[in-house]
């Protein structure tokens, strides 16, 4: 059997500039509507160990799911090669399980995951600058003590594979092919299960929050009850008329935007990176924890310390002009956009000065863990349920352990 | 249970402004546990997805009523603790 490609060949003809202005848009989207809907993958991980909700983990699980069903049926009936979706598939090893528990341990302490640090320091949250400065810093310990180790044991083979690409494409593991039918039941074999789960675990918690006492939440709109199909009763009306001024509040940033719908937007915005940058090397959303960790190296560049020239890590890392940089501005100008125009932009620092530390060390637990991880919560995790891959269920399993942890640390404090 | 909240003294008051999720909602569930049936935790806030999202998310899995109530850029979110 022949082995599968690793060449990547343009699919479209677009310019760099079209590409450049493609990939910023994708960015001002993410940042926009993660600021909206207040989407973190930390929050929705410590809710289930704090309150037992399965809401917003359930709405994760959706994310990944319709992620994995837009770029495999995109794949499956060819719009992009097979070659796109795996090439980017890292090395599996030891390291992004511990890494990505180190990661959601940190994320967790400091208030943010890497997508959620970076729209709420564009909205004036202190804590999350102090915890990105953090994320430099763990980048650059990383790159001295543990990088080598670590790059050791990835040539070796030491609880890692030696390859990443179709190594770990799913459709090749389970069928040992990359033809549309692997790619295409592979697809819902990996995005039916997370879908599925991901609703079930809302209408479980939306079930329970119903039989609960609820509470009284004067201007804000309270559980609503499902109505009957048929002939639409006066309470199915003003439903509808109440459907109609929330989407009119969206519009006009007076009210945020719901879970759900920020989730199937990231879905589409994963989706659309996947499609115009295929061809391109980088056909994946943003890779935030290594142009976080890559700004240090610049920061530094004016003093005269060239830590792409001695330093591990630092100098296998990728130029700053590209497509990724690019797309981590645009989300930071995105976020700031929709928190400055809703009114919500402002500066606030945490009253207990405690919290500020915590958000340092935070930030370089997230640093070092993305960086062993090869990568954080979108670039390597959520991406990687869009790649086929299996990096992206070690990754979640750790991070889970991570928060659950920080939360039982919190709870010492 | 909204006259309660409305009119009683908080017992205890948990100072998270300028902090963003998941923080308030990790730190109150704490105070919580810690609390006694009838007692009131107030939250004060300046993240509104707190008081949009968590906050409420938190009460109503654990079956806690609250009510939200504006003060100036700040939101005093009171808890009623109950068995």
């Amino acid at each position: 059997m022949a082995t599968p490609s690793m060449i990547l060949q343009p699919v479209f003809s677009e310019t760099w500039a079209v590409i450049f202005g493609l990939f910023g848009l994708s960015g001002f989207i993410l940042g926009w509507v993660a600021q909206r809907g207040n989407y973190c993958f930390i929050n929705a991980m410590t809710s289930i160990f704090t309150t037992k909700s399965l809401e917003r983990f359930g709405a994760l699980l959706l994310l990944f799911g319709l992620t994995a069903l837009g770029t495999g049926i995109l794949t499956a009936f060819g719009v992009v090669p097979a070659v796109d979706q795996y090439f980017y598939n890292y090395f599996a090893g030891w390291y992004i399980l511990v890494g990505s528990f180190i990661f959601g341990f940190g994320a967790a302490m400091a208030g943010g995951c890497n997508l959620s640090m970076l729209y709420r320091a564009s909205s004036g949250y202190v804590q999350n600058w102090i915890e990105l400065f953090g994320m430099m810093i763990g980048t650059y310990v990383f790159a001295v003590a543990i990088w080598p180790f670590q790059s050791y044991t990835m040539q070796a083979g030491i609880l890692s594979t030696t390859s990443g690409g179709y190594v770990e494409y799913l459709p090749y593991l389970l069928f040992h092919s990359t033809s549309s039918l692997a790619v295409y039941v592979t697809t819902f074999i990996v995005a039916l299960p997370l879908i599925l789960l991901g609703v079930y675990f809302q209408w479980r918690t939306r079930n329970r929050w119903g039989k609960s006492l609820g509470g009284s939440t004067p201007g804000l709109p309270g559980i609503r009850a499902l109505g009957s199909p048929g002939i639409p009763t006066p309470a199915e009306t003003s439903s509808g008329l109440r459907l109609k001024q929330d989407v009119k509040d969206m519009l006009l940033l007076r009210k945020p935007y719901g879970t759900n719908l920020s989730t199937v937007i990231l879905a589409l915005d994963m989706i659309f990176v996947f499609l115009v940058g295929a061809g391109y090397t980088f056909n994946y959303l943003v890779i935030t924890s290594s142009d976080g960790g890559r700004f240090f190296e610049y920061i530094l560049m004016p003093l005269g310390i060239n830590l792409f020239t001695n330093t591990p890590w630092f100098n296998d890392s990728l130029p700053i002009v590209d497509p990724s940089t690019l797309m981590v501005v645009m989300l930071c100008v995105g976020a700031f956009s929709a928190s400055y125009l809703s009114g919500d932009f402002k500066i606030r620092i945490p009253k207990d000065k405690k919290r500020l530390v915590i958000g340092f060390l935070g930030g370089m637990l997230v640093g070092i863990g993305v960086r062993m991880a090869l990568g954080c919560n979108v670039g390597l995790m959520w991406t990687n349920f869009g790649q086929l891959g299996y990096d992206g269920y070690i990754f979640l399993l750790g991070m889970l352990g991570g928060v659950y942890l920080a939360v039982k640390v919190q709870e010492r404090l | 249970m909204e006259d309660v909240l409305k009119i009683k003294e908080p017992d205890d008051t948990l100072d998270v402004v300028g902090e963003s999720c998941p923080v308030p909602e990790m730190m109150a569930s704490k105070k919580l546990k810690k609390m006694k049936s009838g007692q009131i935790l107030e939250v004060l806030t300046d993240h509104q997805p707190a008081v949009d999202v968590t906050l409420p998310s938190l009460c109503k899995n654990l079956g806690y009523p609250y009510m939200i109530l504006k003060d100036g850029d700040l939101f005093r979110f009171r808890i009623l603790k109950v068995s």
